[in-house]
């Protein structure tokens, strides 16, 4: 990694830093403040990290090939069955197979 | 201010419940260290940003899609925001927790915000719903989940710098995998299925249209706002009850 590239890495770990602390603390100092809270807001408000993390994933599944995609559709399966974990390496574990098979 | 908020007490109370009873989880935690660990040395990332990373995040979603949105080369400000929305469930266990810690001082309040995750946020609760929430119960929790998260991360980059080839062990897919597993852990919560195909089916419109990172911001206001929409007032009071349940 160069010198600019270390910078901006160390630029960006310190700002997610101060945004996860602000995350932290914000919803005792100031979140608090406007309750009661909306019902409707406050589904929405829940709904923040999967909306988000969804959108985030998608990409590789429209990026990937079609192992990819097996192993995508593959872990929903399995989250829905198996605990995190046993989930994730099983799917991994299926992922590697193909690519070995097929790839 | 109760005994234990005394400010030269070395051992507070509580602490040593706190540390014992966190030790189970363990064996969720190292594992997702390493492999966030692993996940930057393959990123390309030196081992003291990795560690400062840990130990300044302490929240392993946002630590990955920050490795992840860095290697395609996303501006700052769409990383800060992204990281946001991941972590955007502190802001509600801050809110929940910032009841029970009430009675500390606010430098106490804070070290426990500093810490606080999903492990010590419901431990915390049950905590208090059994007797009280400590300042030592819910540091000697979250301390030693800190320590373990950042020597975790160090073995994982360790390891990770070890693997010769990432593709071959299915590295570049561990993110998209770990993401929608994460995804799937809130299923139970209502309307979680519709978030979630409203996320992807607008998040998949506008990153084909308008591609990177706009995909994201769609995604999170479509899914919050189906969220929003089929809310009923009955879902908040179900929710409590698991949550204490």
């Amino acid at each position: 990694m160069g010198e600019a590239a270390l910078l901006s890495l160390y630029v960006i770990v310190l700002v997610g830093g101060a945004v996860t602390l602000v995350n932290r603390l914000a919803g005792h100092y100031v979140l608090r403040r406007f309750e009661p809270i909306h019902y409707r807001v406050e589904a929405a408000l829940e709904a923040v990290p999967v909306a988000v993390i969804t959108a985030i994933v998608l990409p590789a599944a429209i990026d990937g090939g079609w192992i990819e995609r097996v192993a995508l559709v593959a872990a929903i399966f399995l989250g829905t069955r198996f605990s995190f974990l046993l989930a994730g390496a099983l799917s991994l574990g299926l992922l590697v197979v193909l690519r070995q098979v097929f790839g | 201010m109760s005994a234990d908020d005394g400010a030269y007490d070395l051992r507070p109370a509580g602490f040593r419940d706190g540390v014992s009873e966190v030790l189970p989880f363990l064996l969720t935690v190292l594992p997702f260290g390493m492999v966030v660990g692993a996940l930057a040395a393959n990123a390309g990332w030196p081992l003291p940003v990795a560690l400062l990373q840990s130990a300044l995040f302490f929240a392993g979603a946002s630590q990955v899609v920050t490795i992840e949105l860095f290697g395609q080369g996303q501006p700052v400000w769409v990383i800060a925001l992204a990281v946001f929305a991941v972590n955007f469930r502190m802001v509600l266990y801050s809110a929940a927790i910032g009841r029970k810690l009430e009675p500390m001082a606010m430098p106490r309040v804070m070290s426990v915000l500093y810490l606080l995750q999903d492990i010590s946020f419901v431990m915390g609760l049950k905590q208090a719903e059994r007797q009280r929430l400590t300042y030592g119960y819910a540091m000697g929790n979250a301390l030693l989940l800190y320590l373990a998260w950042i020597v975790a991360t160090g073995f994982g980059v360790v390891f990770g710098n070890l693997i010769e080839d990432p593709q071959a062990v299915g590295l570049d897919m561990l993110v998209p995998i770990y993401f929608l597993l994460l995804a799937l852990g809130f299923r139970s919560k209502p309307n979680s299925v519709w978030v979630f195909a409203s996320s992807a089916l607008a998040a998949g419109i506008a990153y084909l249209a308008f591609g990177s990172p706009y995909h994201i911001a769609a995604g999170g206001l479509v899914g919050m706002g189906c969220a929003g929409l089929l809310a009923r007032p009955q879902d908040r009071e179900q929710d409590r009850q698991q949550a204490n349940g």
